[in-house]
């Protein structure tokens, strides 16, 4: 539908209304044509039209067609969340020529189509795009802020998704220093033993990446080193770097070589400075993840010494190689094994003991199938008189060259068992016999039979949790999701990207990924920094205080409740914004005694004609 | 596909992104297509920094960890 009104509002503002039919997840509940009538008439509208998708290229090339007539200079679109397509409509609209900024978005599908039915949403839709339009007859072209960006890069954490997120930045002719909190590159991974779906081996893969790391020069390596002080903003950021002297136990282990369960040891030199401050651009958390440690008690684990957790089986594995055909732990031979899938995974409110901050690991930690069946099929080839019997709620053996893991255990002979979360097998110590543990399970592959099973040593696949930084969560003001991960702006547009500009995601600091996802993931970020900082500066948007000088009595009350240091100062009487460093809250706004201060693309007067517009629909 | 490099091929200059490479979710795809474009890039700067250096007709640079 389309409509032109020949009565336009004020002459410099001339507002084309575009409203979005979501593919009837508007229009199914929104009488968009109904809408589009009503809000046609209102002052300052000059076109009105509709579209199935407004945001595909169709819907997006009559805004411009409208602009490149000359029809409008003001434009509002109602679809979704602004979060989505905010940024789409800004770029249709400057592609033909016009500010992006003479744009406002209603929301009628989040705000509107999703919560509300019938007449009250086509009403609540109404006024929400009224107050829009309202607010685009006072919309000011505006210019986003240009800040200078240093060509440098820290990333923090040595794991293989920090290391590859380094050479990559390296690549790209951008200084990179990599912190590291322990005298080790390598990680996680270097306490692994051998790596799906490649098989390749975990020390091989980190030695190469670690010397890559330590030989380029443009990559300055601090080990034994934390981030103590985080200050500044995109393309300026000041960090305090805090570095220890190794400890007695990393100096057995000479700088550059390869300490097996530990990783490649990095030099700490003599005289590094105990504190230092380091000026970047640009900052990828690699901060990783830590395996969940059972609960004492849980299996077994603790209160029975032949029950261990699959890393600390790969650690006693790597650690006496094969000498006969069974499997030895601790000076036992293992004849029997069993693996304990979604330990510290998957749990469900109610049925599993919470962590003791009170929160449940609900998530599945995607690596644990797969590496339970690579570790059964490596223990059936190399030693055959040792069992393997596998307790399964599911198997998630999910990308390429991994299910051949779980074909491979069915035909090297794993028993599989499968069990309902609200009965998990149960280990037992019966005492006498000839194996010293005992699992009791309902097996749901036979239909509900009890299966008894005499074991040597049971082996559970602890899931991931997010290494606890929780310190440069609070000095860097980093989201966090619910399972205590790092959490990405939007999970499917902007998968690396925090909300906090010029910081990345690399790695499992974000979610529980194999190596290969934690090396894509670096390398995701990694061009994401190289790309913000390329060009020697950064765009911010322009969302930020401004002071009327002319109205501005000096009070300083804007100064006294600014959350951010050093975002607003007086200078001679007059208050003074620094543009890069102001996060465009509104407080000072409100406090400001003369109304001297706007926040830009959201003034007062933008407010009250929004306000009207609503009164009025 | 070496595992700390998964977007890079065995064919030089050709790298690969998404569902192309194996199933995955729109997740894993928008990240894979953001490795991908860094190997791109580096695999062309490197083989323009070669040029300039050995002449013309230089072999580009094998790309992953050691460029």
């Amino acid at each position: 539908m389309t409509s032109e009104n020949s009565q336009a509002g004020p002459p410099e503002a001339k507002v084309g209304v575009y409203i979005c039919h979501c593919g009837g997840n508007i229009s199914e509940h929104v009488d968009v044509e109904r809408l589009a009538q009503k809000v046609a008439g209102l002052p300052g509208v000059v076109v009105t039209r509709t579209n199935t998708f407004m945001c595909s290229d169709p819907g997006q090339e009559l805004i411009q067609a409208d602009i490149r007539d000359g029809k409008i200079n003001r434009v509002v679109v109602a679809s979704c969340a602004p979060s989505l397509h905010e940024l789409t409509f800004r770029g249709a609209i400057q592609r033909a020529g016009m500010n992006p900024f003479l744009y406002e978005h209603a929301n009628i599908r989040e705000q509107v189509s999703w919560v509300h039915h019938g007449d009250k949403a086509t009403d609540k839709a109404s006024a929400l795009v009224a107050a829009a339009i309202a607010k685009a007859g006072h919309l000011e072209s505006l210019a986003p802020l240009r800040v200078e960006a240093r060509g440098h890069a820290t990333v923090i954490g040595g794991g293989v998704a920090g290391m590859r997120a380094a050479l990559d930045l390296a690549r790209r002719g951008i200084a990179v220093a990599l912190v590291e909190k322990s005298a080790f590159l390598g990680g996680r991974t270097a306490r692994l033993t051998r790596l799906y779906p490649t098989g390749e081996p975990a020390e091989a893969v980190v030695r190469s990446l670690a010397e890559a790391v330590v030989n380029d020069p443009r990559i300055q390596v601090c080990g034994c080193t934390t981030v103590a002080g985080c200050e500044g903003f995109v393309g300026n950021f000041t960090l305090t770097l805090e570095t220890v002297m190794p400890s007695a136990a990393d100096n057995a282990c000479a700088p550059g070589s390869y300490l097996p369960m530990a990783g490649y040891r990095v030099p700490v030199p003599d005289d590094a400075p105990a504190k230092t401050t380091l000026p970047t651009g640009a900052i990828v958390m690699a901060t990783g993840f830590r395996p969940y440690a059972p609960a004492p008690g849980e299996y077994g684990y603790l209160s029975m010494p032949e029950v261990l957790t699959l890393p600390e089986l790969l650690e006693e594995m790597a650690r006496r190689p094969a000498t006969g055909p069974a499997l030895l732990v601790r000076g036992r031979k293992i004849e029997r094994l069993a693996f304990i899938h979604c330990v510290g995974s998957r749990q469900i409110p109610g049925l599993h003991e919470p962590n003791a901050d009170g929160s449940l690991n609900e998530y599945c930690s995607r690596t644990c199938c797969t590496a339970v069946l690579r570790a059964a099929v490596e223990i059936r080839e190399t030693y055959p008189q040792t069992h393997v019997l596998d307790y399964y709620r599911d198997i998630r053996t999910y990308g390429r060259g991994q299910e051949e893991y779980y074909d491979q255990a069915s035909r090297r002979g794993v028993r599989f068992l499968r069990f309902e979360p609200e009965a998990p097998p149960l280990v037992e110590r019966p005492g006498g016999g000839s194996h010293p543990l005992r699992l009791r399970v309902t097996d749901t592959l036979t239909f509900g039979e009890e299966v008894t099973a005499a074991v040597d040593l049971v082996v559970l696949a602890v899931g991931m949790e997010a290494e606890p930084i929780p310190t440069l969560v609070e000095m860097m003001k980093l989201p966090t999701g619910m399972d205590r991960f790092l959490q990405e702006v939007h999970p499917k547009l902007r998968p690396v990207e925090l909300a906090n500009q010029g910081v990345l995601l690399a790695g499992t600091c974000q979610a529980p990924m194999a190596v290969g996802e934690a090396c894509t993931a670096a390398q995701a970020a990694a061009v994401k920094a190289a790309t913000l900082l390329g060009k020697g500066y950064v765009e911010l948007d322009p969302y930020v205080a401004q002071v009327d000088p002319a109205r501005c009595k000096g009070h300083g009350a804007c100064v006294q409740v600014c959350p951010v240091e050093h975002a607003v100062a007086l200078e001679a009487g007059v208050a003074r914004i620094n543009p890069a460093l102001c996060t465009g809250c509104g407080i000072c706004v409100a406090e400001c005694p003369e109304e001297a201060i706007d926040i830009k693309g959201w003034t007062l007067r933008q407010y009250e004609a929004m306000v009207d517009a609503i009164v009025a629909a | 596909m070496p595992l700390v490099a998964p977007t890079v091929t065995a064919l030089e200059g050709i790298f690969v992104a998404g569902v192309a490479a194996g199933p995955k979710d729109i997740v894993d795809t928008i990240a894979e297509a953001g490795a991908a474009a860094m190997e791109a890039s580096n695999y062309l700067s490197a083989s323009n920094a070669q040029r300039a250096a050995a002449g013309s007709n230089a072999p580009a640079p094998q790309p992953g960890v050691n460029t």
